[in-house]
């Protein structure tokens, strides 16, 4: 018995149920590429992709009539990346682009790897063909053998992206939309290249599976590299600004060495008129002169420049340095605190980079939406405990209780992926808690890092 | 009455300011008295009686050995938790945020000769007022430690405790604050008895704050948030209510 001879909704059936395995490899694929906020959540949405399948099977059946092979393909291949990229947006919240960058390599590790997986089927179990349909069931039991290899397989980005997930280095891309677009003709000349197994003469099988296998392990290592290298540019670019302000602020120091030589001159002028003058009672006049004098010009900038010199980790210093004088451009009064020498966390620096550089990015443009804007940064080390303080004023009109919901934004999707992702690095670090206070129209971020296990 | 205690190694500023505190607590007849001025840390520490809740005033930028104006606050936090820290500063407006956070500092005195005067009276009498509203309400306060910090929540403002995403995290939630201490909520429900209830394996809510009850779909709205509620903690939270309705 062929697959033409069945009756019409067993061939429906039949095609439905291999839709519904594509989906589910694309899922498995997905989850893999994604990390997930809540496992819950998203088991809440995933009836809505079941019901895709009907859908696709059903677009497959009325427009094969219509069309065939090569345009009814890339209509359908159009239509499940269309939903699944909705779908993961609706998900996981992401912005279009990194959802359609991950549809795309999910799609080609579908479409390349499911080409092998049944030929190998094909090979290892001869009761399996295309033109001879076995019982049902262990049709269905063979089959399943498909999305648990894929499973097994996608271990394998999870293992490359092993600190954090592919999105999240999509979100450090320079261009997220090149890159989605890059991925998704990448992903048709997948999607083309699987159809092409239908071409293929039986003496030429094991080069085009050959082919297919070079060709998904090349592409997976180039982005892979792609996204490495992207992420290190930006990096790179990071420490050149960092580096700047570095020679700025030492210029401020050889300006405040400078000022200071001018008041130990002024000084040692005045303390040789002082026998003139102390008869005429401009003494105490002139004590004042000088001390207003020198408050002005140099208290703050000496108090701020003592703050700043506290900082003894560099990058810390650099990204500060980078932050307030950001601030400055748009004219946010910064006030810097740092009581005691500030040289080690128990965090990967780069991690309390991202850490300060969030919170300090989310009280700037939190401040920038009141009157009267200021942004009030404090470090304290005591011991091996670190605290981070950064308070800002805010117009209260958002409900806190959100702020910590994967995708909270209020204008684009900047502000609340930097606070997801923030919750995302302190989950490594056990010692780490961050705390949030809103009361009094000030917004104030806590994140204390002590030595984990310790709970002193 | 109420011990202050005095600490600033400018000896001069030190005489001026202790001249108009006692002026100031005889003429407004404050229940206060002046126990110790001194100019050293250790000296300070030493004259530290039995009694608790006193007021210390310390020089922001005194220097002793090992112990300065910060470090001096916080041994004087550990042992007396309750007692009032007031800081001598130089600069009026560059006043020292990390001291108001981190030891919870009720005020400043602005060492300037200017402005040292009506600072102190200024200061004396925001105190005499926390002082009297203190006396007619004790408050009752959950205290949690982050870091090298304590803080102390008054039991009324929190809503609810909620286990952390973080393995030992707690998160306790009030109307205006969200904060994340080392924990677990076994042990925050045995320490605050049966003014907390249960709902979830997940949460530990306020009874008195507890707005709505959806057991249909096993939410509890405490004050204005949502939090789970198990099946049984719903039978047994409606035992509860049902006496008072």
């Amino acid at each position: 018995m062929s697959y033409a001879d069945l009756p019409f909704w067993k061939q429906f059936l039949f095609t439905c149920e291999d839709h519904l395995l594509s989906h589910l490899i694309l899922l498995l694929w997905l989850g893999a590429l994604f990390d997930t906020p809540s496992k819950r959540q998203l088991l809440k949405k995933l009836p809505l992709l079941f019901l895709l399948a009907p859908v696709t099977a059903a677009v497959n059946w009325g427009a094969a009539g219509i069309i065939q092979n090569t345009p009814l393909m890339l209509l359908l291949y159009l239509l499940i990346t269309l939903f699944f990229t909705l779908w993961s947006m609706w998900a996981w919240h992401r912005p279009f682009w990194h959802c359609l960058a991950a549809v795309c390599m999910a799609g080609m590790m579908e479409s390349s790897l499911s080409v092998i997986f049944i030929h190998l089927l094909y090979a290892c179990f001869p009761i399996v063909s295309p033109e001879r349909i076995p019982p049902f069931m262990t049709m269905c039991l063979l089959w399943l053998t498909l999305p648990l290899s894929h499973f097994a397989l996608s271990m394998f980005p999870r293992r490359l992206w092993q600190k954090e997930r592919f999105c999240t280095y999509l979100e450090q891309a320079y261009d997220p939309r090149r890159t989605a677009l890059l991925l998704a003709a990448l992903a048709t000349a997948f999607v083309a290249l699987n159809h092409m197994q239908y071409g293929v003469q039986p003496a030429y099988l094991a080069d085009y599976l050959l082919v297919v296998a070079v060709m998904a392990i090349l592409m997976t290592a180039l982005v892979f590299h792609l996204t490495l290298r992207d992420m290190d540019l930006k990096r790179l670019n990071l420490q050149k600004d960092m580096l700047l302000r570095q020679q700025l602020y030492e210029q401020t120091q050889e300006e405040l060495q400078d000022e200071l030589r001018a008041f130990r001159h002024d000084c040692r002028n005045l303390l040789t008129g002082l026998m003139e003058k102390q008869e005429d009672g401009t003494l105490s006049r002139s004590f004042q002169e000088l001390e207003t004098g020198f408050e002005k010009r140099l208290g703050e900038k000496i108090r701020a420049a003592s703050q700043i010199g506290n900082l003894r980790i560099p990058q810390i210093r650099g990204l500060l340095l980078h932050k307030i004088a950001q601030m400055a451009e748009q004219h946010i009064p910064c006030h810097l605190e740092v009581l005691y020498p500030v040289d080690h966390a128990d965090m990967d620096t780069w991690d309390l980079i991202r850490c300060l550089g969030i919170l300090t990015d989310n009280a700037t443009e939190a401040a920038l939406e009141t009157a009267q804007p200021w942004v009030e940064i404090l470090l304290l080390q005591e011991g091996p405990v670190l605290t981070l303080r950064i308070s800002n004023p805010w117009t209260g009109n958002e409900d806190p209780e959100y702020f910590w919901r994967a995708g909270w934004s209020t204008r684009g999707s900047g502000r609340g992926m930097g606070l997801f992702s923030y919750q995302k690095i302190l989950k490594r670090y056990p010692g780490a808690s961050s705390s949030t206070r809103w009361g009094g129209g000030i917004f104030t971020q806590e994140l204390t890092i002590t030595v984990p296990g310790g709970r002193s | 009455m109420i011990d202050i205690y005095l600490c600033d190694d400018d000896a001069f500023a030190r005489c001026r300011i202790q001249t108009i505190l006692e002026k100031k607590i005889l003429i407004e007849e404050y229940d206060m008295r002046i126990v110790c001025s001194t100019d050293s840390a250790g000296q300070l520490l030493r004259a530290l009686g039995d009694r608790r809740q006193n007021i210390y005033i310390l020089d922001v930028e005194l220097k002793d050995g090992q112990w300065d104006g910060f470090l001096l606050g916080r041994e004087l936090r550990k042992r007396d938790p309750g007692g009032i820290l007031i800081y001598i500063t130089s600069y009026g407006d560059l006043a020292c945020r990390t001291f108001q956070y981190h030891l919870e500092a009720f005020d400043y005195i602005v060492k300037t000769p200017k402005q040292l005067e009506a600072s102190i009276h200024r200061c004396l009498e925001a105190l005499q007022n926390r002082l009297l509203l203190e006396r007619t309400v004790p408050v009752q306060v959950y205290t949690i430690q982050t870091g090298t910090s304590l803080r102390h929540i008054p039991l009324d403002e929190i809503l609810f405790f909620e286990t952390a995403p973080r393995p030992h995290h707690v998160l306790l939630h009030t109307p205006d604050s969200r904060l994340d201490f080392l924990g677990s909520l076994n042990e925050i429900q045995a320490s605050l008895g049966n003014r907390f209830f249960r709902s979830h394996r997940a949460y530990l809510v306020a009874l008195d704050k507890i707005r709505k009850i959806d057991p249909k779909h096993g939410r509890l709205q405490v004050g204005g948030r949502e939090c789970l509620l198990s099946r049984t903690a719903g039978r047994e939270l409606r035992k509860l209510m049902d006496p008072i309705q």
